[in-house]
């Protein structure tokens, strides 16, 4: 129970510390998912209309890139970043926009993976109309995805859940920097290793609460979509 | 455009004739009908005719194309129709954007092919919720808002009560008398109703090529006889 | 467009920042103790720099400095630290500040280490009694002196008595709390750990647990990206007789922490923890 009272207390007192911590943590999952969406549901798309050699490959390997340790993610990005490293000249370690790449990068295969699944069986369902009126390749996409459109959201909204909660990435590459790049997870992280136990419990609980909003979000588009799927012929 | 032409044309899937070979020649005009028990390949041929299934051997023309590069001048009603996760009017729209009509001119042309599948009412309905016969009526629409040169209706009556039946047949008639329709079905009484022209198969071979009124009162092949007389083939 | 370059905002933005900031790598028990959030705005009230503390385990705060992705280093294991220099990786060695280590077990003392009057003594106790420790096993200054401990006491830690966790101070003692077991600690995180339970120092005050601290420059050489002006600073400041009176004044629930050490003739007439067997 005093892990209610302590998190709704620090909700409350707005603490700043907390605010600014919060928002980073929405800034930098916010933003990487923005980005990963953004390339990964027209990839996702085009993987299910596209015939080419190394197709299935490709999928195979997505599908395995989504069961990948977020450390292993954040370690990949440090190497690249390191000043030691390819992009070391960019000096983009410990940085948010560090964090939001590794977090791109984590979460693109899942959002692919899932989008993927979503318009499959609109393409089967469609391509037979797409041959008989000749679609181009272009609007075929827009017309699986813009139908999968629910679906296509609850792929969008998994790979936010999947950033705000992760933090094996962003501690490796943003370096949980007091007032700089520490988000609520590596502050969980850090309080436990503190071992301050209700702290770190309290702030899981306002985690917990952004991850049930996002989830009901979830629930309330996919239901949204029921209007046009059910068919009755 | 709506001279059709095959020279040997034949589809041979897995090593199964299905199709063919077939060699005819055809200014389309009026209703023609394919004719034959099920699984004679009227449908085949018909796909056959708008491109959608390439011949293994033998060529398909319209108007001395092939037929696969010329598909955006035919309409097709598919047999099972697809239904696009939209509303009817957004279905019907869609024809158009897959032949690249500039958004201005859509409307009109929606519009008027709602009119003459009687779906003016049913416009913004979702088009999952619409009955077996409105979904006949809405891929027919379809067919039609492109202002093709002929029509191709793969089974239009499969599954309708008389009512609806009745209203298809009216459309249809309707259509006919401005642009050429190739229409398979099974129904002799119908057919011998709308049909100007009959193209008979059985077992994936033409057996005739007639008018109308000249396979009904004096058909040829053994096969047409038989099936005039509503014997199993 | 104004999608893009909103996204490109989003990205890139940066919180409000001092015109100048560097990077000390560091090791997590000094940033759990508390110190930098102590010690660090006086420097930066006074010289307008930032210094953003990325700590982690002091293998890997070497590694990080070593790969220039930070301007200093600031860690506690002496022989880390040489190689450190005498690899060319960094320059300007200078001490800074010393705590010590801390023997913690369960209040009961099954082992009975708390009768001991060497650390020898004490690690015996612990393996003849085949008593639950905890190491940290993460290639820490921590781990590390422990290491060297066992070794001085000659003593073979192998047997399910002795975990080898892999992970920082804190997790250690979060499960040395949760299983009633032994344990070595820095002081720093000790005194500001929250969840002690049936936990307690039960040895303490000899010179082999005196925890030495030594603060880097990064080469410029290797590295001329480093700010090492701005490095350089801190290091000047808190080898200062002000920045050595701040780390002197730092206080955990109420006791000193840290021992300024920078200056050779410096008299540490506060009380400095390591130099007293009672706490």
């Amino acid at each position: 129970m005093e892990i209610f009272t302590t998190a709704i207390g620090l909700i409350l007192s707005g603490d700043k510390d907390l605010m600014t911590i919060i928002a980073l943590s929405l800034r930098v999952s916010l933003s990487a998912t923005l980005i990963a969406a953004l390339f990964a549901i027209p990839a996702g798309a085009a993987l299910a209309i596209l015939q080419f050699p190394g197709r299935r490959m490709l999928l195979v390997i997505s599908s395995a890139f989504m069961a990948l340790p977020p450390v292993v993610v954040g370690l990949a990005i440090y190497l690249l970043l390191s000043r030691s490293g390819p992009l070391g000249t960019l000096g983009l370690l410990f940085t948010p926009t560090a964090m939001i790449v590794a977090q791109t990068v984590l979460i693109f295969p899942i959002i692919l993976s899932l989008t993927h699944q979503a318009v499959q069986p609109l393409n089967r369902e469609y391509i037979s109309l797409f041959n008989a009126l000749d679609t181009p390749r272009f609007l075929r996409i827009r017309t699986i995805i813009w139908d999968a459109r629910f679906a296509v959201s609850v792929a969008i909204l998994a790979g936010f859940g999947r950033a705000l909660a992760e933090v094996g990435a962003v501690i490796i590459v943003g370096g949980n920097i007091n007032g700089l790049t520490r988000v609520m997870t590596t502050t969980i992280a850090l309080e436990t290793s503190k071992g301050n136990l209700q702290l770190a419990l309290a702030l899981g609980l306002v985690l917990l609460v952004i991850a049930f909003s996002v989830n009901l979000l979830t629930h309330t588009i996919a239901r949204m979509g029921e209007k046009y799927q059910t068919v009755r012929a | 455009m709506s001279d059709l032409a095959l020279a040997q044309a034949e589809v041979i899937i897995g090593g199964e004739p299905l199709l063919g070979p077939i060699t005819l020649d055809l200014a389309l005009n009026g209703i023609t009908a394919t004719l034959g028990p099920n699984g004679a390949g009227k449908s085949l041929f018909l796909a056959l005719c708008h491109g959608t299934i390439s011949p293994t051997n033998g060529t398909v023309q319209w108007s001395g194309e092939p037929a696969d590069q010329n598909r955006a001048t035919r309409g097709y009603m598919l047999q099972t129709p697809v239904v696009l996760r939209r509303t009817v009017q957004a279905n019907i729209d869609f024809a158009l954007q897959s032949h690249g009509v500039a958004r201005a001119d859509r409307a009109v042309k929606v519009a008027t092919a709602l009119e003459r599948a009687r779906l003016t009412d049913r416009a913004n309905a979702p088009a999952a919720t619409l009955s077996g016969g409105e979904l006949r009526r809405m891929n027919l629409a379809r067919a039609l808002v492109t202002d093709p040169n002929v029509l191709l209706l793969d089974e239009p009556f499969a599954g309708l009560d008389p009512a609806a039946s009745a209203a298809m047949e009216a459309i249809i008639t309707d259509v006919a008398k401005t642009t050429p329709i190739l229409m398979a079905h099974h129904d002799l009484v119908q057919t011998r109703r709308m049909a100007t022209r009959v193209l008979f198969f059985t077992n994936g071979q033409l057996r005739e090529n007639a008018l109308a009124k000249d396979f009904f009162s004096n058909a040829k092949s053994d096969d047409a006889v038989q099936f005039l007389q509503g014997q199993l083939l | 467009m104004k999608f893009l370059s909103l996204l490109a905002a989003l990205m890139f933005a940066t919180t409000a920042a001092a015109d100048t900031s560097i990077t000390l790598a560091s090791t997590t028990s000094t940033q759990n103790s508390g110190l930098y959030e102590f010690l660090l705005p006086k420097f930066t009230a006074e010289t307008g720099i930032t210094v953003h503390v990325v700590a982690v385990g002091t293998g890997q705060a070497i590694k990080i400095a070593q790969n220039g992705d930070a301007d200093a280093l600031l860690v506690h294991h002496r022989a880390s630290e040489d190689a450190f220099v005498a690899n060319g990786y960094g320059i300007e060695r200078r001490d800074v500040m010393y705590n010590d280590y801390v023997i913690i077990g369960p209040k009961s003392d099954p082992a009975d280490v708390g009768t001991s009057k060497t650390t020898t003594q004490a690690l015996n106790t612990i393996h003849a009694a085949q008593s639950l420790f905890i190491s940290r096993g993460d290639d820490s200054g921590t781990h590390k002196k422990e290491r060297e401990l066992w070794t001085a006491a000659e003593i073979a830690t192998n047997g399910t008595w002795y975990r080898e966790i892999g992970a920082g101070m804190g997790a250690a003692l979060n499960m040395a709390a949760a299983t009633d077991a032994y344990l070595m600690s820095d002081r720093g995180t000790w005194l500001s750990f929250g969840n002690t339970q049936n936990l307690t120092i039960l040895f303490q005050g000899e010179s082999q647990l005196r925890n030495p601290y030594g603060l880097i420059l990064v080469n410029p050489e290797i590295h001329p990206h480093a700010d090492t002006a701005s490095a350089r600073r801190l290091a000047d400041w808190i080898t200062s007789p002000t920045g050595q009176q701040a780390i002197a004044e730092f206080r955990v629930e109420n006791k000193q922490l840290f021992c300024p050490n920078a200056q050779p003739e410096q008299d540490s007439k506060a009380f400095c923890p390591s130099d007293s067997a009672q706490n």
